[in-house]
């Protein structure tokens, strides 16, 4: 730890708060008498502030634990596939689905992410064990298939009408403003709870760090919690990617520069993560309300901001 | 008070076969062979952390394949051989993560005995292979520091002389002899003959999957033994306080 983690954690919340009281409270008169502001709060800046802060938080606590879990500095549900796979389920869903499941698109939509990223995150995992101790093979493996829908979300651009064209859009950029609270209802649950469950093991995350062998001799299944963790991320990452679309560098960056400031230890890296990343989103939904006056894509801003910290910290030898 | 660990006739595919032991009694039991011998192999099934193909490593009568990871860990240390790490963590982390005291604090005596003041806020990264080494053996001993104070623990090490200079290989034996003294048990993995004349109380000596002897120091460590073990002739020199034995051709 290489400063008080209490303070930084609290922060950090404080932070958070902050932003989530101006995102929410921001583009309506304070007064729920009248009935448009009403629907500004419960129809538009609720679902916007919700969507923001809980995307935010599943994208950097699985970036961290899944950092962990597949001993790679490097893994991001985005770089890995995970983000990908969903993305694809859903462009199939949303371009191919047939006329009594489009009428359902906002339930249907988070299955096909979770099937998406269940499925790109089972193939991971099943790398990772058949090419044990050789990290890099799993990224390279995670770029391939993100490669892979990448170029089969293209060939889906093809068969695609203007307004699945522009539904598919919104996948690939990412976005705030597409779920409702109906659709919050269902995947914010799932979000919360798989977040419940990564940071129930945290500690066992610390004992990883050093290898398999040595977790098992501290008395961590290695295999059970990198399944329980691997799982818990492709539920939390499917249910971002129902509400928000694939979102970039938030779950390789946010771990990395997190660990500079907090250290190590995942007892205080994850809250510290599920804080940075709420507020980093909560930040882009204000940016876009008070500087761009439009809806950005997500990833535009991220990427903007991520790719050049990501050439900074590989400059600097932070990331090997 | 110290464990009976016993193996009668346990298999693990392609490692050994019908292999027994039975060992009781505190002090430092080491395990000698060549490359390939089973060494790592047999170390991790008596430990608990792999399970064996056939046959039963049982712990004070109790077979280790029926005891949870967690329950092994109160009372065992396991140093593996070659742990490697992906991230930068400081010494004061990887031995905090494995810390189960109430305090939390990293007992003053570990700290003196492996020599760790100068290393606990440096990057594992950036240590020396020997430095890496006694983070990792300060990590094992940390995790079962109570029952280790208390002469309960038992130790198994693979190759915790490994990367360790001179001194420091001095210094860790004459440690782990004192705390073999106390009550605990250690059994660990070394290719130094003369380190395990000098302070085992019990040796075993393995080649190709199978124990060719087992016993106290004074019987297993003649020459021919060696021999046998090695494929390498040794000549002995009488010298205080057990005497070296020295290869002279293989």
């Amino acid at each position: 730890m290489k400063q008080a983690p209490a303070q930084w954690l609290a922060a950090l919340f404080a932070f958070m708060l902050c932003a989530a009281g101006l995102l929410l409270f921001s583009g309506w008169q304070w007064d729920l008498s009248v009935d448009v502001n009403r629907r500004i709060l419960w129809q538009l800046q609720l679902p916007l502030t919700i969507t923001a802060m809980i995307t935010g938080a599943a994208l950097s606590v699985s970036g961290a634990s899944l950092q962990v879990v597949l001993r790679n500095p490097l893994a991001d549900p985005g770089i890995i596939g995970i983000s990908s796979g969903a993305s694809l389920v859903a462009a199939f869903v949303l371009i191919l689905a047939p006329e009594a499941l489009v009428a359902h698109l906002p339930y249907t939509l988070p299955v096909a992410c979770f099937t998406g990223a269940l499925f790109s995150t089972w193939l991971i995992y099943r790398l990772s064990v058949r090419m044990r101790g050789v990290n890099t093979a799993v990224i390279l493996a995670g770029i391939a298939i993100t490669t892979l829908t990448s170029a089969i979300m293209g060939w889906l651009y093809l068969f695609a009408d203007a307004q699945s064209m522009r539904n598919l859009t919104f996948w690939i950029m990412g976005s705030l403003h597409q779920a409702d609270l109906w659709v919050l209802a269902v995947s914010a649950p799932i979000i919360v709870l798989s977040l419940l469950v990564i940071g129930r093991h945290a500690g066992a995350l610390n004992v990883l760090y050093t290898g398999d062998i040595t977790a098992k001799s501290a008395g961590v299944d290695p295999e059970k919690l990198k399944l329980t963790i691997m799982v818990a991320c492709a539920l939390a990452v499917g249910a971002a990617v129902a509400i928000a679309g694939s979102i970039a560098f938030l779950g390789l960056l946010v771990p990395h520069y997190l660990r500079l400031l907090l250290g190590y230890d995942n007892r205080y890296l994850l809250p510290a993560c599920a804080m940075s990343g709420a507020t980093i989103l909560l930040l882009v939904a204000l940016l876009s309300e008070w500087v761009a006056f439009a809806a950005l894509p997500v990833s535009m801003v991220t990427a903007t901001i991520g790719g050049p910290l990501l050439l900074f910290a590989l400059v600097k030898g932070q990331l090997k | 008070m110290s464990l009976t660990i016993q193996a009668e006739h346990i298999c693990l595919s392609g490692r050994f076969k019908r292999l027994s032991i039975h060992h009781s009694g505190s002090g430092i039991v080491c395990l000698l062979g060549a490359n390939g011998a089973g060494k790592s192999s047999l170390l991790e099934v008596l430990a608990g952390l792999t399970p064996t193909t056939e046959g039963d490593v049982c712990w004070n009568h109790q077979p280790v394949a029926h005891m949870s990871l967690m329950e092994l860990a109160r009372t065992r240390g396991y140093l593996a051989q070659k742990p490697s790490m992906q991230f930068e963590l400081t010494g004061r982390d990887c031995l905090q993560f494995f810390n189960v005291s109430d305090s939390g604090d990293i007992p003053a005596l570990l700290i003196e005995k492996l020599g760790l003041s100068a290393l606990l806020d440096k990057a594992y990264t950036r240590m020396s292979g020997g430095e890496q080494q006694r983070i990792f053996i300060a990590r094992t001993l940390i995790q079962v520091w109570e029952p280790l104070m208390q002469g309960n623990a038992l130790l198994i090490l693979d190759e915790p002389l490994q990367s360790l200079d001179i001194r420091h290989q001095l210094a860790l034996m004459h440690w782990l002899a004192d705390l073999g003294i106390r009550g605990n048990q250690i059994v660990m993995s070394c290719h130094d003959v003369n380190i395990a004349n000098t302070f085992a109380d019990t040796v075993w000596l393995a080649r190709s999957g199978e124990l060719l002897a087992s016993g106290p120091v004074e019987d297993v460590m003649t020459l021919n033994n060696l021999r046998r073990t090695f494929d390498c002739q040794f000549d002995f020199l009488e010298r205080e306080p057990r005497g070296v034995f020295v290869p002279v051709s293989v």
